[in-house]
């Protein structure tokens, strides 16, 4: 399943890459550009970022400030993170459960110009956080990673 | 109610909860009390990341750490070195101007010390820099990174505030440049007071040309991408697609040390760095509509306004809150959160938002060097195998040039926007 999913994200990477690319040959070149090409771009960000976060959340990669954690005695960093998992649970499942049910209501929406789906896209926010409420439901023994160099 | 959202944010994120949740737990909270519709929830968050701007933060993300895997980094060390290992400093001057190199092509700092900063603390600690000075070097000039065009914190600046991001970007050059030369004066005065060790001799021209045709396609990357920016070919977005496509092809053609599996292993960790970023821009869009609703920066510039309608006296105030809020918050959650407050009444004040931009991340950028949350003094810490202590007293010469160069972004906003200017 976790394969499955890496593969879809790198997919879904390459074609991020390469529709700005080809737009730019398409018009700089060829001289007619692919109309849709930008709306289409930016689907593809909504489900990369959305599709990607339950692998996110399975490398402990989430952005956490963790100096104060760190520095709590054993037990109290236990309860904190126990509570942190809570949170983490209620949240991802929450919204992954409004997701759904938005999409339920706007079945028949699409975008402007490509027409793709309304239910893709809130599908991808649907998936992101239900997937990530399972990865913390099955992860709830790890801790959240402190330092997460991800910061630009 | 507005304060009491910041508040619980605050403290669930000090507390260690995941940015992510620190900011939706609020906005959800709020959302229910309210009796607002909860589709308002998934719609404002996925919504969020519907802009054409933001896909460019990907993209650059995945460059950066495809060059560090195609020996680009290497070449750039090497061609460096036979231009100004004869400076006083040698390597710390090299690396300083790899930094630099490295800049136009990647926009993460932290992608610099992690990628070229091993190479370069390696070398000089083998050439017999102190490994705390060769950590310092590095942390340094690696601030350069994400205001050099292209910079990832300057594309979500531009997204959050609705500026041009062509002229954000354009507007980091001459910054950069003026830190560059800064920091290099500084390593140095600090190279001849401390008799440290450099080149014998200047390089010949045949030495020259031969470390430069190794780097020359490496070097081109960043005169392709701006030239194509500033002549209307691309956009930044498309600008860093070209230039993954440039890099993979010079890579698999030229270079030939990136391998399928390095490609792979690449677009997996930098699918989750994005994500971690992106969710993030995603949870605050939400929770800047909810402060807008709660008039939150209406009530900030009427309350700031107060003190001062002179836009220097503001930008001087704006410098001490983003340099407090970079030490404090990684830099994509002060830019989210900070400036959709900070920046409207800077702006109302007559403060260029471009300008207003570089200063809000050149001051962020200095909060990687300072503790409690300095990102690049922990990596490396890490990597050349320093204490914080030690790390930290190598630091404190860098701090001036640093300084200065705040001081020069803030009080001289010409510099700044001459090169903005020509698109205006």
């Amino acid at each position: 399943m976790r394969r499955l999913l890496e593969i879809l994200c790198v997919l879904l990477l390459g074609a991020l890459v390469t529709v700005p690319f080809i737009q730019v040959i398409a018009r700089d070149v060829f001289g007619s550009a692919i109309v849709g090409a930008e709306e289409l771009t930016r689907f593809l960000l909504i489900c990369t970022v959305f599709v990607a976060y339950p692998l996110v959340v399975n490398h402990g990669e989430n952005i956490v400030m963790g100096e104060l954690l760190d520095a709590l005695p054993r037990r109290a960093k236990r309860a904190v993170n126990v509570l942190i998992s809570i949170g983490a649970i209620a949240t991802c499942g929450f919204l992954g459960w409004v997701a759904v049910d938005n999409i339920s209501d706007n079945m028949r929406n699409t975008t402007p110009t490509l027409k793709i789906p309304f239910w893709i896209f809130m599908g991808a926010t649907a998936f992101g956080f239900a997937g990530a409420c399972v990865v913390h439901i099955l992860n709830i023994r790890r801790q959240p990673k402190a330092h997460t160099s991800v910061t630009l | 109610m507005g304060i009491a959202l910041i508040s619980l944010f605050l403290a669930l994120f000090i507390v260690g909860f995941p940015v992510v949740y620190a900011i939706l737990i609020p906005a959800i909270g709020y959302i229910l009390l309210e009796g607002l519709p909860l589709g308002l929830l998934t719609q404002r968050v996925t919504y969020a990341l519907d802009s054409f701007p933001l896909v460019a933060v990907p993209i650059f993300i995945f460059v950066g750490n495809l060059m560090n895997l195609a020996g680009v980094t290497d070449r750039i060390f090497r061609f460096a070195d036979t231009v100004v290992g004869r400076l006083p400093g040698g390597l710390a001057q090299v690396n300083i101007f790899s930094s630099l190199i490295f800049s136009g092509m990647s926009g993460a700092a932290l992608a610099d010390v992690g990628g070229l900063g091993r190479i370069e603390i390696d070398a000089m600690k083998k050439r017999g820099f102190s490994a705390p000075f060769a950590g310092a070097v590095t942390a340094a000039s690696a601030v350069v990174g994400p205001i050099f065009p292209p910079s990832i914190p300057l594309i979500v600046y531009g997204s959050v505030t609705s500026v041009s991001i062509i002229q954000l970007l354009l507007a980091g050059i001459v910054p950069a440049l003026v830190c560059i030369v800064l920091l290099m004066l500084t390593a140095a005065i600090i190279a001849i007071v401390t008799k440290m060790p450099r080149a014998e001799r200047w390089p010949t021209l045949r030495e020259l040309i031969s470390s430069l045709l190794p780097a020359l396609p490496a070097l081109f990357a960043p005169i392709l991408m701006i030239s194509g920016m500033l002549l209307g070919l691309f956009t930044p977005t498309e600008a860093a697609a070209v230039t993954v496509v440039y890099v993979l092809l010079i890579s698999s053609l030229i270079y030939r040390e990136l391998t399928w599996q390095h490609l792979w292993s690449a677009m997996l960790t930098k699918l989750r760095s994005t994500s971690a970023i992106l969710i993030i821009v995603a949870a605050a869009s939400l929770f800047g509509w909810i402060l807008a609703v709660e008039q939150i920066p209406q009530d900030f510039a009427r309350w700031i306004l107060q003190f001062a309608e002179n836009p220097i006296v503001l930008l001087v105030i704006a410098n001490l809150i983003f340099f407090c809020a970079g030490m404090f918050l990684d830099s994509t959650t002060a830019t989210l959160l900070v400036v959709p407050v900070i920046a409207p009444p800077l702006v109302l004040a007559g403060v260029d938002p471009v300008h207003l931009g570089i200063i809000v991340i050149f001051n962020l950028m200095f909060g990687l060097l300072t503790p409690p949350m300095g990102l690049s003094l922990f990596l490396v810490c890490d990597i050349a195998k320093v204490t914080l202590r030690q790390l930290l007293r190598a630091l404190l010469p860098f701090y001036l040039p640093l300084l200065l160069t705040l001081g020069i972004i803030t009080f001289a906003p010409d510099l700044v926007l001459w090169l903005p200017g020509f698109l205006r």
